[in-house]
């Protein structure tokens, strides 16, 4: 009995994550938790030493602490966070939507095209999604738009935030698989403008089809004179544009490296919001608590994960995980890589996509990097961006694939009470299969994710 | 069961200020950052704090933002939760999940994670280490006292919360509103 439970415990981690994670607790405290009650069942079995506990706060401070890359984590969530509160956000939407409006579909355009340029304001999804749905549901609803459209818009848009760079969720990824943050950000931006095209394309194909799905502004509402349009352009849509080609542009130049140009672009929004004479106490105070409580989420969760994997790894994991790849008859590279894909989507219904990055990639990180796919997209460094790119995008597909979807999980609590989860799940189908032709034109053609760090010379 | 209530209460405002004014934080490290990257471009070099110091003081600022904070995010119930299965059950039973999840998972977590980083700290201050880099900043145990000082923090912040849940669940009726916990549901 004993010898049958230490030589499974670390499948057993597993299983009382699994429960353990849907009690409703915070996820970084399970895992921290789990990693702790295993680590013990260990030593009473004589598989694992309470001295091994002493490398725990070493791998903290190395990986979590010291390591100059996550310091772009806190930036990028604060550079988000000014941005919102100073209503920069809030300017885009209102300014897009006057220059769209003899556009068909101009309104539910504008909120894909926020989602675009905004990207980096939150990064996760649960919150991009839900200061979407406050900002662009009204105003969609108000307009008289088809409410199936007008949400399915918006969780597409507040999911395309996790992709198109700058994005916190690459930056994990690069950090969790050992690929360059500047690399993933140039390999992420050409599939994340694919998919934002196929949005804008849908969306404007299907108002121009049926405008009364999409009702324009007034023709006369917006700027009167040449002078009032170029202004409206000068002040709300140039200065957050510019802020964030400034910051992906520094990096792809190889001028800064992503935490100096999170740095910087968080200096840049504060000045922005100076500007706009909206760099309050009361601001900055309401800024400071949203920017810390949610890096802090981030990193509990980073504390967690850490010592699970470390307890995982020392009762002997990866054999076990490797044991069970290869006893379920998984053990080309193409049976892999589909593997891990499909266990993401299938996680992708529950959790955010941290949870998933933080617990599945350090179990199958010793897996992919020994993956040769140079048939196809290449392999070392080259793979590992191709494959992350792939990654996202699937992830992206999955928070948005009914009935679990947890971008429309999220959504549910914010929706004005006249829209409901029928109205979410049918808006969201066209959505979905736009991201499965971006999914499958990514993992068919990896030149659309590596074409861009070849230029710019990140990869070679 | 006040006397608990006001202990909890106690707790939380002395996590709440320190995270606080950890949160000042955030624009020291941007201008920090900003400082660096501009000085760096023209060549300048404060005395005495060249760039390998000004990126190590990064990571070091880094550390003290998430460590202050840890313990303030539950208090504020903003660490991530999976509710989809236990968002439809009765609060007192919500309460008994929140105090199963204090002693099984987080205060053992906590405990043995401040009682190790503590530890790793102490020997960094014994031995005076000091960063790798020959020009890099002096007395590593700041960074490595502050995560441990964040692990404590996260400690109190657990047992506020978990003196809140028993005050929820055994106090009298007249404490019930008044302990609502962080991740309670109204009743």
């Amino acid at each position: 009995m004993t010898a049958w439970l230490a030589q499974h415990l670390a499948i057993l981690m597993f299983v009382a994550l699994g429960v353990g994670l849907f009690c409703g607790f915070p996820v970084g405290f399970v895992l921290g938790g789990i990693g702790i009650v295993f680590g013990g069942i260990g030593i009473l079995l004589d598989v694992f030493q309470p001295i091994q506990f002493l490398n725990y706060p070493a791998r903290v401070f190395g990986a979590v602490a010291a390591n100059p890359v996550l310091v772009a984590i806190p930036m990028f969530i604060f550079m988000g966070m000014v941005l919102e509160r100073s209503g920069v956000a809030h300017e885009l939407l209102h300014c897009l939507q006057v220059l769209t409006r003899r556009i068909p579909g101009g309104l539910a355009m504008s909120v894909t095209l926020m989602g675009t340029i905004m990207a980096a304001t939150t990064g996760i999804v649960g919150a991009s999604v839900i200061m979407l749905t406050l900002i662009a549901l009204p105003a969609m609803i108000e307009r008289g738009y088809n409410k199936e459209l007008a949400v399915g818009t918006i969780a597409s848009a507040g999911t395309l935030g996790i992709l198109i760079p700058p994005s916190i969720m690459l930056v994990v990824m690069g950090d969790l698989l050992q690929v360059s943050v500047g690399t993933l950000f140039a390999a992420a931006f050409v599939p994340g403008f694919v998919l934002s095209a196929l949005y804008l394309g849908y969306i404007g194909a299907v108002s121009f089809r049926w405008p009364m799905l999409a009702p324009p502004l007034p023709a006369d509402s917006g700027p009167k004179t040449r002078g009032q349009y170029l202004g409206m352009i000068a002040t709300g849509i140039f200065p957050p544009t510019f802020l964030i080609a400034l910051v992906l542009g520094s990096i792809f130049g190889g001028w800064a490296t992503p935490t100096e140009a999170a740095g910087v672009g968080a200096f840049g929004a504060l000045l922005l919001a100076l500007a706009r004479r909206r760099l309050t106490r009361q601001m900055m105070r309401e800024t400071v608590l949203q920017a810390g409580l949610t890096n802090a989420m981030v990193f509990l969760l980073f504390f967690g994960a850490t010592l699970f994997a470390y307890v995982f790894r020392a009762l002997g994991g990866d054999e076990v995980v490797r044991g069970l790849m290869v006893s379920a008859g998984l053990d080309s590279a193409w049976e892999i890589f589909i593997f891990v894909q499909v266990l993401v989507f299938a996680l992708g219904f529950f959790f955010d996509w941290i949870e998933i990055c933080l617990i599945v990639l350090p179990v199958f990180a010793p897996l992919l990097q020994g993956l040769d796919f140079s048939s196809h997209a290449g392999a070392g460094v080259m793979f590992l961006t191709w494959f992350i790119i792939t990654l996202s995008v699937n992830l992206q597909t999955s928070f948005l694939t009914p009935p679990f979807g947890f971008a429309l999980f999220c959504m549910r609590g914010t929706m004005p009470p006249q829209v409901t989860m029928a109205h979410l799940y049918r808006g969201i189908v066209p959505f979905v299969l736009l991201q499965v032709v971006g999914l499958i034109l990514c993992i068919s053609f990896p030149g659309i994710a590596l074409w861009l760090p070849r230029v710019t010379g990140l990869l070679d | 069961m006040t006397k608990l209530l006001a202990a909890s209460r106690a707790i939380e405002r002395i996590v709440e200020k320190i995270a606080l004014a950890g949160g000042t934080l955030f624009f020291v490290l941007t201008v920090v950052i900003v400082f660096d990257v501009v000085t760096r471009k023209f060549g300048y070099q404060l005395a005495g704090f060249g760039s390998t110091r000004l990126q190590e003081l990064e990571w070091h600022l880094h550390a003290a933002i998430f460590s202050f904070w840890l313990g303030f995010a539950y208090v504020k119930n903003a660490h991530v939760r999976i509710d989809v299965v236990t968002s439809h059950l009765r609060p007192r039973v919500h309460a008994w999940l929140e105090l199963a999840g204090c002693v099984v998972f987080a205060l053992p977590y906590c405990l043995v994670a401040f009682y190790f980083t503590a530890d790793f700290a102490w020997v960094s201050f014994v031995f005076g280490e000091a960063s790798e880099s020959a020009s890099g900043l002096p007395w590593r145990f700041i960074p490595k006292g502050v995560i441990a000082a964040g692990l404590a923090l996260l400690l109190l912040a657990v047992v506020s919360v978990a003196l809140r849940v028993v005050v929820y669940l055994f106090g009298p009726a007249h404490l019930r509103s008044a302990s609502a916990f962080a991740g309670a549901k109204a009743e």
